[in-house]
């Protein structure tokens, strides 16, 4: 067996044996790098103009700090979303500098009155009504110029799948799965109502938003049964609403279809990583309720602690790495940092030490603090 | 003249394609998908997946 496939090998049983919170030889490091990735290297991100590029960093990255899985993939937007948008004649995201961004003034392109038709024929709905007022693509009245159109999209995905092979073919273990969806008042919020819209909602029509999550919850689960389940792999699951809801709006809003589809997911063989964008910690008790296993969840501004005495009987956690730290700190800080998290979170399994936020500008880790950590976890690490 | 205006919009709009019936078509014709169920698991695939771009 050549290295690479060995390293390889024992890396995805640490991975496994995490995510079933088992204890394994050696505390596992996660990194979440979107495009920080070429910056770690000095170099721009503009200058990554194709997947081959994309491809030798990430290789390079991989052999510079050892991590034992990467949380995401790094996205060439310059390469994969700009191209995409062009061809789809809209979107919420523009590209700016290689970075992508959202556009909020484009988002709330669904009004509440619309709830009852959504959920009536959610799919449909969307894709003949709603989405055509952001989407040329939806528009074009010639049916071949809408089919080629749809090819040359399509083709763009492919030409994106390839490159997410690129991880597994050059050893490189990537936690996240093919698939990927968001939460369906999540997907609502992101994409047709905004935060100030779905905000209203939940005061002012509560029961047809739960219910347009609802609605959407088979579509889901019959997009994420084309991928196969891997016992290594998670889907990514972002997740944005919760965070800034109260937990008895988040019960009658939120958990209706978030448990239903999680549920769902789990049952086709998936593990999921939830990443909890900002603090999660008043929802602690809802999140108990999720199946026990299968669940990684990523903790962004939550004491991981607390995460870990509270969350620990449900899902592995991930998380604790201060980016602050990274960004702002000494090399013997975050080293002291590593090695207590290590020390605390350790112990019993079930614990990914991981970046707390991703990291995608050049000034998010200072690249001798992130090698610094990368070789403390990669000795200390190992279970005594 | 008005109503060779209305069943011309009449013709076209029975002739429009939607656009499950254009994503059902590079199911079939791209991905050579056959069964009803994963064609249809195809276009939830591109709502989302041009919902979130």
């Amino acid at each position: 067996m050549r290295a690479v496939e060995s390293n390889l090998k024992q890396k995805k049983e640490r991975i496994i044996k995490t995510i079933r919170r088992e204890e394994t030889d050696k505390v596992p490091f996660m990194v979440i790098a979107d495009t920080y990735v070429p910056t770690y290297f000095g170099i721009d991100i503009n200058d990554v103009n194709s997947y081959e590029k994309a491809e030798e960093l990430n290789i390079k990255f991989h052999e510079e700090l050892q991590f034992d899985v990467a949380g995401a993939m790094y996205f060439p937007n310059n390469v994969f979303t700009a191209p995409l948008l062009k061809s789809l004649g809209g979107g919420s995201h523009v590209v700016v500098n290689g970075i992508k961004q959202i556009n909020p003034a484009s988002v709330n392109i669904l009004s509440p009155e619309e709830y009852p038709q959504l959920i009536k024929d959610p799919m449909n709905y969307l894709l003949e009504t709603v989405l055509p007022r952001r989407f040329q693509i939806l528009n074009i009245e010639d049916p071949e110029e809408r089919f080629e159109k749809m090819k040359e999209v399509l083709s763009i995905n492919f030409a994106f799948g390839e490159y997410f092979n690129s991880y597994e073919k050059n050893g490189i273990p990537l936690l996240a799965s093919a698939a990927w969806y968001f939460n369906p008042i999540d997907f609502i919020m992101d994409v047709f109502r905004n935060f100030t819209g779905i905000s209203s909602d939940i005061r002012r029509c509560p029961e047809l938003l739960r219910d347009a999550g609802l609605a959407l919850v088979e579509s889901i689960l019959s997009m994420c049964a084309m991928t196969p389940p891997s016992e290594d792999k998670a889907i990514l699951v972002p997740m944005h609403l919760p965070a800034f809801i109260k937990p008895k709006d988040f019960e009658k809003v939120y958990m209706p279809s978030f448990k239903i589809l999680t549920e769902g997911i789990i049952g086709q063989g998936h593990n999921i990583l939830m990443a909890f964008e900002k603090n999660y910690t008043h929802l602690h008790d809802q999140l108990n309720e999720l199946p026990k296993n299968g669940i990684v969840g990523l903790f962004e501004e939550d004491d991981i602690r607390l995460v870990k005495k509270n969350l620990g009987g449900t899902m592995a956690v991930a998380g604790g790495l201060s980016t602050k730290l990274l960004r702002y700190g000494t090399k013997d800080e975050c080293i002291d940092h590593v090695k207590s998290l290590i020390d605390d979170l350790g112990p019993g399994g079930g614990y990914f030490i991981a970046n707390d936020s991703p990291l995608c500008f050049p000034g998010d880790a200072k690249p001798e603090n992130l090698k610094a950590v990368a070789d403390c976890i990669n000795d200390y690490g190992y279970k005594k | 003249m008005i109503t060779d205006i209305k069943n011309r919009e009449v013709r076209l709009m029975s002739e429009k394609v939607s656009n499950r019936e254009t994503l059902e078509r590079v199911a079939r014709e791209v991905l050579q998908l056959t069964d009803k169920e994963q064609i249809n698991a195809f276009v939830c695939l591109m709502v989302y997946s041009i919902g979130l771009s």
